[in-house]
């Protein structure tokens, strides 16, 4: 979605493009965190602990 | 309904580095969603280090004829606008923020959207508590743990104490209820927290 909005074309487009960079090996396709991940305990401590360090320093 | 068949998108990159480092090795997303006009894109504004990134996506109706004896007739289509923004936390750790519309008539759009996400921040308007309803259901339904942050407006009602608006949301006693202030980056990281400390407390026992 970033792509498509700075390069200001449709997300659809975008996402037609991205396949035939993968395709050709010119882009990795990185997934989401999988669901079962989204329980992980370190993960979430990095992600509160990294939101808490945003805060007025 | 079909899903999306085309969007365009506005991009007004800030004055922050707008790429990710390649050391970005996590990508987390959470929704911030909530009744129309009730603070979604301010609370993301407020904490996306890049300006929120908005798009218009098209939800077309699959049933509608394109024929008829006239011509062409206009399908039946709905714009759903969505913001996103995007936090860069230590640790390669990259937190997306959706936009996520609330009304029933998006519920293709949250089978998409919610897929690998957190948890959802359901913003509510005190002054408008019925119109939260919808949403809620919503995000039940996918599944989705979240957190409840009243949303402050000036004029919001001052006499409800948390107990009566958490059984006028009729929510679980463990969902979290905060007030934030969407203006605020601090209070929103503090509604945002809320949420990850929900999760962190609250995940299913065979993952502990």
């Amino acid at each position: 979605m970033e792509a498509a909005a700075l390069l200001r074309l449709p997300v659809s487009a975008v996402l037609v493009l991205a396949a035939g960079l993968v395709d050709r090996d010119l882009a990795l396709a990185r997934a989401p965190i999988p669901p079962a991940r989204r329980f992980d305990p370190d993960l979430l401590k990095r992600v509160a602990d990294g939101l808490r360090d945003l805060k007025h320093r | 309904m079909a899903s999306a068949t085309s969007s365009t998108v506005d991009a007004r990159p800030g004055g922050t580095d707008i790429h990710l480092p390649d050391t970005a090795r996590d990508l987390v997303k959470i929704l911030v969603t909530g009744p129309f006009g009730v603070g979604k894109t301010t609370l993301i504004r407020s904490v996306s280090e890049i300006r929120p990134l908005h798009t218009e996506e098209q939800l077309t109706e699959a049933s509608a004829q394109v024929d008829d004896l006239a011509g062409v007739r206009d399908k039946a289509t709905t714009t759903v606008a969505i913001d996103f923004g995007r936090i860069s936390l230590p640790g390669g750790i990259v937190l997306y923020l959706f936009g996520t519309p609330g009304q029933e008539r998006f519920r293709p759009l949250w089978d998409d959207i919610a897929y690998g996400a957190l948890g959802a921040l359901v913003l509510v308007d005190a002054r408008r508590i019925d119109a939260s309803f919808d949403v809620l259901g919503l995000v039940e339904e996918t599944g989705l743990p979240y957190a409840v942050a009243f949303n402050t407006f000036p004029d919001a009602p001052r006499h409800h104490t948390p107990d009566q608006l958490r059984a006028a949301l009729d929510l679980e006693p463990t969902t979290p209820m905060v007030t934030c202030d969407a203006r605020e980056a601090d209070s929103s990281i503090d509604s945002l927290l809320a949420l990850v400390q929900h999760l962190i407390d609250h995940r299913p026992a065979e993952h502990r």
